[in-house]
């Protein structure tokens, strides 16, 4: 995976839904991809715990099924940060198309 | 698989025992996750084999380590913009008006102990609450802590090394020129100083817990 893109992937999954825990955003990123991307768990927890210091990501606790889950959630930070973020990550991507396959540009 | 309240329990100790994690907002976290992946393993699949399995994906005990370590010093920056966004709403709010009014009146009131004795009491309790609920090392109470890992905090301190520093000159020559005077001011204005860093502390502490007292139950 590209170095930064899985803070953007996060954001990106935030914006789409209001509020996700750590284990769903997994799934969620194995369901998109049919299982080509698989986020390892010891670089996503601290990718969000990064989002949150940083004030894009803020999280509030549950109990769900007799025990605490955290869901984090973008602030106004975050959101304005993502769009950015997003568009940044998709002419990167586009520019590296262009390098590997330069007779579709 | 759907787990047991022992295999549960076996996960906690997993974390909290076989990989010494002691944060409990991350030990909560992961315990959270541990059960979420275990659970949705296939049937045929054993307990030990599948909580093998997610261990690993954190990239073992190292890896869990790595986790808990960085989550300290993320927090860290959580509490420190806290605690600045703190310190500025002095200088914004209503407060600009208190604490002037606080200040003149621990310096009209040098001589009764009453004031700095009130926030002392004030300061004690609400130490010993964040270190009770927290483990979080504060400057009174890191006694109580028996935890190696806490936050390191308290840089703020230096701050008052130069008021410290003019103290002990005024000390030196109070007793040389027996003029102490300024000791009457010096001293409620050192405790002042000291006992307001700790409130101001105290108070970004509890909002911190109040934002994640879930974890910490």
């Amino acid at each position: 995976m590209l170095k930064g893109s899985l803070s953007v992937i996060i954001l990106k999954l935030l914006q789409d839904k209001p509020r996700m825990y750590g284990y769903e955003i997994t799934q969620k990123v194995k369901e998109i991809t049919a299982g080509d991307i698989a986020i390892t768990e010891g670089a996503l927890y601290p990718t969000l715990h990064k989002l949150e210091a940083d004030e894009f990501l803020e999280s509030t606790t549950e109990i769900v099924e007799g025990r605490a889950r955290k869901y984090y959630f973008l602030t106004q930070k975050g959101n304005e940060h993502s769009a950015s973020a997003i568009t940044e990550l998709q002419t990167f991507l586009n520019n590296i198309q262009l390098i590997l396959n330069p007779k579709l540009a | 698989m759907k787990l047991t309240e022992n295999q549960k329990e076996n996960i906690h100790q997993h974390l909290t025992r076989d990989n010494n994690l002691e944060d409990k907002e991350v030990i909560s976290e992961l315990f959270d996750h541990y059960i979420l992946a275990i659970e949705s393993k296939e049937d045929n699949n054993s307990f030990e084999n599948a909580l093998n399995e997610v261990f690993w994906s954190f990239g073992g005990k190292k890896g869990l380590q790595k986790l808990e370590d960085n989550r300290y010093k993320e927090r860290q920056n959580i509490i420190d913009k806290m605690l600045k966004n703190t310190v500025k709403s002095y200088f914004t709010s209503r407060k600009i008006v208190f604490v002037p009014f606080v200040v003149v009146l621990s310096l009209l009131m040098k001589d009764s102990p009453l004031m700095i004795g009130i926030s002392c009491v004030l300061v004690t309790v609400a130490n010993i609450f964040i270190v009770a609920k927290t483990s979080h090392r504060t400057l009174f109470y890191t006694f109580l802590s028996d935890k190696t890992k806490v936050l390191p905090i308290n840089v703020s301190d230096w701050f008052l090394a130069p008021i410290v520093l003019l103290g002990l000159i005024a000390l030196k020559d109070s007793f040389l020129f027996e003029s102490s005077y300024f000791l009457y001011f010096y001293i409620p204005l050192t405790c002042f100083a000291m006992i307001g860093k700790q409130m101001i502390f105290c108070e970004v502490m509890l909002k911190y817990y109040k934002k994640n007292e879930l974890y910490l139950k």
